[in-house]
This record gives C-alpha cells, sequence and structure tokens, in this order.
C-alpha cells in the first residue's frame, strides 16, 4: 500500500513538474486568488452578523419639496416611527423671498425634524451659489447635525455633459463651499461623498478628506454592492476616515427585488461595523428609488427594529 | 560552465546552501520571498497617498506598475535564482513575471483573509503571521517555478 501511494505521489511529482503542466496549474490558481480577492469579504461578511453590537445609523433621504406643505410634518413623523436617525435633504430656499412656498416648506421640515429629534444632513450641490448658502445656514443652520460638501465631485461636469471638472476646479470649488460654511462655526459634522468613480480619481477624497469628518460612499447596482467592501476598506485607507454609507438604493417597480437588496446591505454594512448607511429615496421624484408605500418600507423598518439600538 | 557559474559553485557559502535538507533550503527559499513580499508592501503602503497625489493620474499609473509589474518580475527573478543557487539547476519552467503574480497573488489573498476575519493590520501582525508561514511558503514558492538539471541549450 505504501508502495503504491509512494509510486502514485512520485507520478503526481513528475507529471506537475513538466512545463506546461505547472504553468496551467500557476494560471488556474491565480485566476482562483482573483476570485476569492473579489468574493471572499463579500460573502464573508454576509454570512453572520460579525459586530451585532456595534451602533448603526440608518437614514433615509427625503425629497421634501416634492410634496404638499401640508404633507411634510406627517412624512417626517412616518420616517421617525419607522426607526430612521437621519434624514438627508437637499438644499431648497428661495433667498428673494422670505416666505415663499420652498421656505414654507422648509420651515415645516425643520420643525418636524426637531420635535422627533432626527439629525438632518444638508446636501450642498457642487454649482450652489455661495449667497443661497449663506440664506440657508444663516436661517436654518443650527438645525443640521451634518453638511455635505459637494455631491460625487470626481465626476461633476462644467460646462456640458462629460466635460470633467478638473482637480482645481473640484478643490476650489470645495475650498470656497467649505469656506462659507466653516465661517458659521456651526456644531456639525462635515462630509463629501463618492461614487465608486472615485478609484480612477483617488486623489480627489485623498485632498478633499483633510477637512472633513468621514467620507461618504454611494452604492448602486448589486455588483458594486458585492465589491463593496473592497472600495469601503480603500476608501479607509487612503483618507484615513470612517466611510458611511450616504447613498444606497435600487430604482425599480420590482418591491420585492428592492426590499432584497436593500435588507442585504443593511446587513453587509452593520456586518462591517460601519456607522451607518443612508437611504436613497423615500419618494420617488421621476425615478423608481422610493421606499415609501412599499413592502421596502415595512421591511427596513422591521430590519431597523430587530438590528440597531 | 559560465564564468558566473563557476563563480557560484566556487562559491563556499552557496555550497553550503546546497548541502542543507530539503525542508531548511525550502525555508530559507519562503523566508526570503516573505520578507522581500512585506517590505514592499509595507513600503507601498507607505507611499501609497504620496504617489497617488503625485500628478494624477500620472502617479496612480505608476503605482500601479510597480505594484502589477515591477514587485512580480523581483519576485520571479529572485524565486527562480533562489532555486537556481539552492538546487542547482539552470533556466526556468514558468515565465519570471507568471511567477511572480502568482506568489504576490498568493501572499495577498492569504493576508485579505487574515485581515478580514481576524481584523488584523498589516503591521505588525500580519507580516509576523506571514514570517511564521515562511516554510510552506517555501514550498509554494519552489513548487511554484523549477530549473533543469541538464543543459538547456
Amino acid at each position: 500500500m505504501g508502495n503504491v501511494a509512494s509510486s502514485l505521489f512520485q507520478g503526481l511529482v513528475r507529471f506537475t513538474n513538466k512545463s506546461l503542466v505547472k504553468n496551467l496549474i500557476i494560471i488556474t490558481l491565480c485566476i482562483t486568488f482573483v476570485f476569492v480577492q473579489i468574493y471572499y469579504p463579500y460573502d464573508y461578511y454576509t454570512s453572520a452578523a460579525r459586530k451585532s453590537n456595534s451602533t448603526f445609523q440608518v437614514g433615509i433621504d427625503y425629497v421634501y419639496e416634492s410634496d404638499n406643505l401640508t404633507q411634510i410634518y406627517g412624512q417626517v413623523a412616518q420616517i421617525y416611527s419607522l426607526g430612521f436617525k437621519v434624514i438627508r435633504i437637499d438644499l431648497v430656499c428661495d433667498p428673494l423671498d422670505n416666505n415663499s412656498i420652498s421656505n414654507q416648506e422648509t420651515d415645516m421640515f425643520f420643525n418636524a425634524t426637531s420635535h422627533y429629534g432626527l439629525a438632518v444632513a444638508l446636501v450642498i450641490s457642487n454649482y450652489e451659489p455661495i449667497g443661497t448658502i449663506n440664506y440657508y445656514l444663516n436661517r436654518w443652520g443650527s438645525n443640521l447635525t451634518y453638511i455635505q460638501i459637494m455631491n460625487e465631485p470626481e465626476t461633476s461636469s462644467g460646462w456640458d455633459v462629460g466635460a470633467l471638472y478638473t482637480d482645481d476646479e473640484i478643490i476650489s470649488d470645495f475650498n470656497n463651499i467649505y469656506a462659507a460654511v466653516a465661517s458659521y462655526h456651526l456644531s456639525v459634522q462635515y462630509y463629501t461623498n463618492f461614487g465608486i468613480g472615485y478609484v480612477l480619481r483617488s486623489n480627489i477624497p485623498i485632498e478633499l478628506s483633510q477637512k472633513l469628518s468621514f467620507v461618504g460612499l454611494d452604492v448602486y447596482m448589486n455588483s458594486f454592492l458585492v465589491l463593496s467592501p473592497l472600495f469601503i476598506q480603500n476608501l479607509q485607507e487612503i483618507t484615513h476616515k470612517n466611510v458611511v454609507i450616504t447613498e444606497f438604493g435600487m430604482s425599480t417597480t420590482d418591491s420585492a427585488a428592492q426590499t432584497n437588496y436593500i435588507i442585504s446591505g443593511l446587513n453587509l454594512f452593520k456586518s462591517m461595523g460601519l456607522k451607518g448607511c443612508w437611504i436613497v429615496y423615500w419618494n420617488s421624484v421621476n425615478n423608481n428609488y422610493g421606499i415609501r408605500g412599499t413592502q421596502t418600507e415595512t421591511a427596513v423598518g422591521d430590519w431597523i427594529a430587530q438590528n440597531t439600538k | 560552465m559560465t564564468g558566473l557559474h563557476r563563480t557560484l559553485s566556487d562559491n563556499k557559502v552557496f555550497n553550503h546552501f546546497r548541502n542543507l535538507r530539503l525542508a531548511e533550503k525550502l525555508f530559507i527559499q519562503g523566508l526570503t520571498v516573505v520578507i522581500i513580499l512585506i517590505i514592499i508592501q509595507a513600503w507601498l503602503n507607505g507611499v501609497q497617498q504620496s504617489l497617488m497625489n503625485y500628478l494624477p493620474p500620472i502617479g496612480l499609473a505608476i503605482l500601479l506598475v510597480i505594484t502589477y509589474l515591477v514587485q512580480p518580475i523581483i519576485l520571479g527573478g529572485t524565486n527562480i535564482a533562489l532555486i537556481n543557487s539552492l538546487h542547482k539547476t539552470r533556466g526556468w519552467q514558468v515565465g519570471i513575471w507568471l511567477n511572480g503574480i502568482f506568489l504576490l497573488l498568493t501572499f495577498a489573498t492569504i493576508n485579505l483573509i487574515l485581515r478580514i476575519t481576524f481584523s488584523l493590520s498589516f503591521l505588525p501582525d500580519i507580516a509576523i503571521i506571514d514570517i511564521l508561514l515562511s516554510f510552506p511558503f517555501g514550498c509554494i514558492a519552489r513548487f511554484s517555478n523549477g530549473g533543469w538539471t541538464k543543459p538547456i541549450d
């Protein structure tokens, strides 16, 4: 028996010692390792609740300006009752008319969030005039918890679609907005969110993160959800800042697919020990991202009740 | 016999290494490759930010070239040089770059699994574990390439 095993082993060694066979084995193993590197982090974190005791903050993006003024307070109450801790909003105001409808909507929104003790993250878009920012912060700045300076700046375009901003334009615009916001000395945390495309312009998050409290990563599509642990780890490494998922959602009329996608993402990000994940959107505006009134709303509410403190 | 081969054959250190047991040769080979990998990885971690900020995107391109072209060539070259020196062979069965990228991917995959599973940092935790894995890594490195005992030309 020993002789048979020995001769089998010798035969195997002789076979694998042929140059062609060895090359094929090495190439096959290389391909296998690449697949392991792609899938292992996602599989590991989704296979079990790894950090079940960590506090995890679920937020949602609410486009309140698309709702009626009378609806806003109730919608914020509904968001609160589901267990969301943060509402992310766009900068909506009219600096020229104090009593304009958009200013009344914003007043109504902040009345509701103050009443329910919800944190608010304000998105200052890439093209927001400084005068408008000043008006907004003067009037509602004290209600904010987070301020997002620019939105996915690495893919922002200048004068036409596809005409990407240069690094200089992004950094100077960021500095202008940052200076305007910082002059108010608000007790808020600053962040900027990046899309997956940041990997091609990694110097942008490195440069901007120096003035930020944390960095945001936007995750869309199943493929990037699978790859997100690699991107999150890379973004943490290059910026030395915590990463929060600031946009996470799926535009679909298939509510089951949307629910499955969002719940698997929440499980993944919580398992990775991230501070939070903010879902887009509460309400659909010209798209199918909204979870309001769908089975996703119920599923997310149940998930929050079971998984967050 | 070329001048280089004659020099190596006459070298007492190389002759001493050739007389070691197979397990000792594999350990030396693994340790050498692992130390090179750790040094390059630690250096890349240190200069990653500076390179990415250097004349973007030229710095990123340089980082990718160093990581996936220069590093595998260094590793593959070192590995076959060790095999030829320790086992008195010539030439190679697997290309230098392919052999190097295989060693790099093996190292990176082991490190990824350690980092994700046990939440370890590269320095010093994973580096120490890598050094402790020198012998199995030597077996993998020896398996991944080989020379010829007969003249190849």
